[in-house]
């Protein structure tokens, strides 16, 4: 539930992978012994590249006498990797701290969401067929969620663990009052390999 | 996948409690299961984005030197286009290599950011929730079910869940023989009952060798 662009992720995946498909392809092409017409291409690239590069002189002293065609590649790099560098460090953002935030003329009605965590971790933990719980908020569209992600025992069915989910949290619906109710997701898994439920050897 | 019951073992559970009081907006609910039942692809996306970065990071280092006219750390790319040209004619097979390898990369991150990437999780209706269920879940769930139904140990059945099927194996004692059909129409009850989506098939399967001991 976070607020990472999921489009956004698949679609440079794509294209990164598209590009990587393409360049690859001409690669290998270019050594095929039977493809004299991509290496002719080639060498005129090349001859193309020096005339280039000798002709864009910056015209300044030394060191600065070469072309300026580097430095525009340098400058593209560094945008490139300032980008990329953005784009790792801002997914999996979208939590948030608090589940109700009016402000209404009485004044500011601010409440965290570990109130709402504590209330449901309370009102499930007991529970025999759960082994841990969790509650998170996040933010979603601007407007606060919780996800309450419940780890049952092994071997439970998941029905009564949701229902008992879902009655707490209606509980938690006339506590807050507010309107427009939280969206609440609750995620069952199952015992961890690590840390096993214990199995209620009830028959 | 449409939500079109395969089989009916019970009809009267295939009823499924719709959210008659959409209280919470449906969209909301719609949108949080789609994104929980699916991969977001950001661990993929991160690891590129992190080779991007070293890549063109060096790429760029090598472009101040070769502005700078210094000769360069490891390969300049000024000189790209010139050593594809010769590496293709002196060692064809080498650069061969290389592009099918990069071809292959190129493939693998197109079909990842093409396919679904489905979590291996199904949804249960609600009135107020959004509930998502790990397939381990169901699975533990069914094979405890099918161990009841059966009268078995528990090393004795094992589960397994997919998207719309439910696999349950017995490995009965050696020289005994397992009720298959109770186990089966336990599991169907039980997935008849709480109506999982989409919907889930099971389908009991005795292993050909029993087990001494078990």
């Amino acid at each position: 539930m976070t607020t990472t662009n999921r489009f956004a992720n698949r679609l440079f995946l794509i294209v990164l992978g598209v590009i990587s498909l393409a360049v690859g392809l001409f690669v290998a092409a270019t050594a095929l012994p039977a493809a004299p017409l991509l290496r002719d291409w080639l060498t005129t690239a090349r001859d193309a590249q020096s005339t280039a590069l000798s002709n864009t002189r910056a015209g300044g002293n030394e060191p600065f006498d070469g072309s300026y065609l580097p430095w525009l590649l340098a400058v593209l790099c560094l945008l490139i990797v300032i980008i990329a560098l953005v784009a790792v460090v801002t997914r999996g953002r979208g939590r948030t701290d608090r589940v109700v935030d009016l402000d209404e003329n009485a004044g500011r009605v601010i409440v965290s969401s570990s109130f709402a965590e504590t209330a449901l971790v309370d009102a499930l933990s007991s529970r025999r067929d759960v082994a841990s719980v969790s509650v998170v908020a996040y933010e979603l569209k601007g407007a606060p969620a919780l996800k309450v992600r419940l780890r049952l025992t092994a071997g439970s069915a998941p029905t009564d663990a949701v229902q008992a989910a879902s009655g707490a949290v209606r509980g938690l619906d006339r506590v807050l009052g507010g309107e427009a109710e939280i969206p609440v997701l609750v995620e069952v898994v199952g015992a961890s390999p690590v840390r096993p439920g214990a199995d209620s050897r009830v028959r | 996948m449409t939500t079109a019951p395969t089989k009916d073992p019970s009809a009267g559970s295939q009823s499924k409690p719709t959210s008659a009081v959409a209280r919470v907006p449906s969209g909301v609910t719609r949108r949080i299961l789609r994104r929980e039942t699916h991969s977001s692809r950001s661990g993929a996306t991160v690891v590129m984005l992190i080779v991007l970065i070293l890549v063109v990071g060096y790429v760029g280092v090598e472009a101040v030197y070769a502005a700078l006219g210094q000769p360069p750390l490891l390969f300049s790319p000024v000189d790209a286009v010139a050593t594809l040209l010769s590496a293709a004619t002196a060692q064809p097979a080498l650069v061969i290599a290389a592009g099918i390898a990069a071809a292959i990369l190129g493939l693998v991150l197109a079909v990842i950011g093409l396919t679904p990437g489905r979590r291996g999780r199904h949804t249960i209706d609600d009135d107020r929730v959004a509930v998502v269920v790990d397939d381990q879940v169901i699975a533990a769930s069914l094979a405890r079910n099918a161990r009841i139904a059966g009268g078995l140990a528990p090393g004795q059945v094992t589960a397994w869940v997919a998207r719309s099927s439910a696999r349950i194996t017995i490995t009965p004692a050696s020289g005994s023989t397992a009720d298959t059909d109770a186990v089966l129409r336990a599991a169907n009850d039980e997935l008849g009952r709480i109506a999982y989506r989409p919907p889930v098939t099971a389908e009991a399967r005795v292993t050909p060798n029993g087990r001494l001991g078990a």
